[in-house]
């Protein structure tokens, strides 16, 4: 496995969990095609 | 919004002893222009913040190949465990011309504000936007599908927000079957066995989000979903696939963005140690940012009813809060539904200036176990509006 812990989406949920899964020691990735906020944030 | 209600108040300034605020107009492109420049200061800096813990950042789309594969711009990636946090979109409904209809997304990176707003949906989005527009001087028509706009509001709340709709006037209406949209961008509608129309410069689709899990090909990965979201357990766990899990919009249910602070830690900790930490919602208060705004924690009087709780209702309506009198704010009203005997506190609803704040206390206490009466004679500070939830509690 490359990664203990992949986490697709690098809003606000996806880039919490990535944080919270590196604060734990994991192996994190977050793949993200966007930008970096969440919906609520972006959008209005 | 805030901008929009400032301004909606400021008018009203006469009624303060303030002159000339009457002709405060809106420069709907500044105003556009402040809220891209402030997203995008939030935006600043996150990927570099991601990089700097260690994080790796992918950029790409990512797609699934298997239960534990995941394929990003034809590279291919695995994970022990993956957690999908790919949020949501508003939808589009399958009505012939809705290509001509622009989504909240859209709405508001427009280059000029709409003289007529016709909005296809009466739920919080279509909602929350129509009340802006309308205060910012647009006309605005919003039709709802079934028989109440808002079905999740509790029947009094939605009763004041129609009245503040009238007072705005915005045209409500409901049992609408929108059946196209024309080149003109007027809304062809049947009410009944009555064909209407409605024309429109701008026609707002706020019929609700799907989140964009689909697009990942979940099925590739063993994924089961639930309407458009993964089919979650308590752990945020997929029920079909236990290495995959999900938070905020892709997990459905309640789409707002405290939940996904919420989930993301959670969701990595059972991914990472194993299924230790469950959601609570229990106690989960939310707004809608309508001019006036809405707060509500907990159950409204008719869910505390059909569940079987002997129901009692207390009330304070916000014209006899002074904080609310002396600011000229006086619309609205605050309801905490609770039981009888016990005084345990169901659910508690604020329409009027500030509800997103002031539905804060309630919900606080609320988490605390506090009873009606002991949280009535709590002490506050006054005169304040968050005094109104006090009153209320003290009402019987």
């Amino acid at each position: 496995m490359d990664y203990d812990l992949m986490v697709i989406g690098a809003g606000t949920a996806g880039s919490n969990a990535a944080k919270a899964g590196v604060k734990m020691g994991a192996k994190v990735a977050i793949v993200e095609e966007d930008g970096f906020s969440g919906t609520c944030l972006a959008r209005g | 919004m805030s901008t929009i209600e400032l301004l909606w108040r400021a008018r009203q300034g006469k009624r303060l002893g303030l002159t000339g605020t009457e002709s405060l107009s809106l420069d709907w492109k500044a105003v556009i222009d402040r809220k891209d420049r402030i997203v995008e200061s939030w935006s600043k800096g996150k990927e570099e913040d991601l990089s700097k813990l260690g994080i790796a950042v992918v950029r790409g789309k990512g797609r699934f190949l298997g239960p534990s594969e995941v394929a990003v711009d034809g590279k291919k990636l695995t994970g022990e465990k993956i957690i999908i946090a790919t949020g949501s979109k508003p939808a589009r409904p399958p009505i012939p011309g809705a290509e001509r209809g622009i989504t909240s997304d859209e709405l508001i990176h427009l280059k000029e504000q709409p003289a007529r707003l016709v909005v296809v949906g009466g739920g919080f989005i279509g909602l929350e936007f129509g009340f802006a527009l309308a205060r910012a001087g647009s006309k605005v028509t919003i039709l709802q599908s079934g028989a109440q706009i808002a079905p999740p509001l509790d029947d009094e709340i939605r009763e004041a927000l129609l009245a503040a709709a009238r007072e705005a006037e915005i045209s409500v209406v409901t049992n609408v079957k929108v059946t196209r949209i024309v080149e003109d961008k007027t809304v062809e509608a049947q009410i009944g066995s009555k064909a209407e129309r409605f024309p429109a410069d701008q026609v707002l689709l706020a019929t609700g989000r799907t989140s964009n899990v689909e697009e990942l090909n979940p099925q590739s990965a063993g994924v089961e979903l639930d309407h458009s979201s993964v089919k979650i357990n308590g752990y945020l766990q997929s029920v079909s696939n236990p290495r995959i899990y999900a938070v905020g919009d892709a997990a459905g249910k309640h789409q707002h963005t405290p939940i996904a602070w919420y989930e993301g830690p959670i969701a990595a900790h059972n991914a990472v140690k194993g299924n230790e930490r469950k959601t609570d919602f229990s106690v989960f208060p939310s707004a809608i940012f309508t001019i006036p705004s809405i707060g509500q924690v907990g159950l409204t009087e008719k869910k505390a009813q059909d569940r079987g709780h002997h129901v009692q209702v207390s009330k304070t309506p916000f014209s006899y809060n002074p904080a609310a009198g002396v600011r000229e704010e006086t619309e609205g009203l605050v309801k905490v539904v609770y039981e009888e005997g016990t005084e345990r506190i169901l659910g508690v609803h604020v329409i009027g200036a500030h509800a997103e704040d002031i539905i804060q206390i309630a919900a606080t206490g609320m988490l605390g176990g506090l009873k009606k009466s002991q949280f009535g004679s709590a002490h506050y500070v006054f005169p304040t509006l968050g005094g109104a939830i006090f009153d209320a509690m003290a009402a019987s």
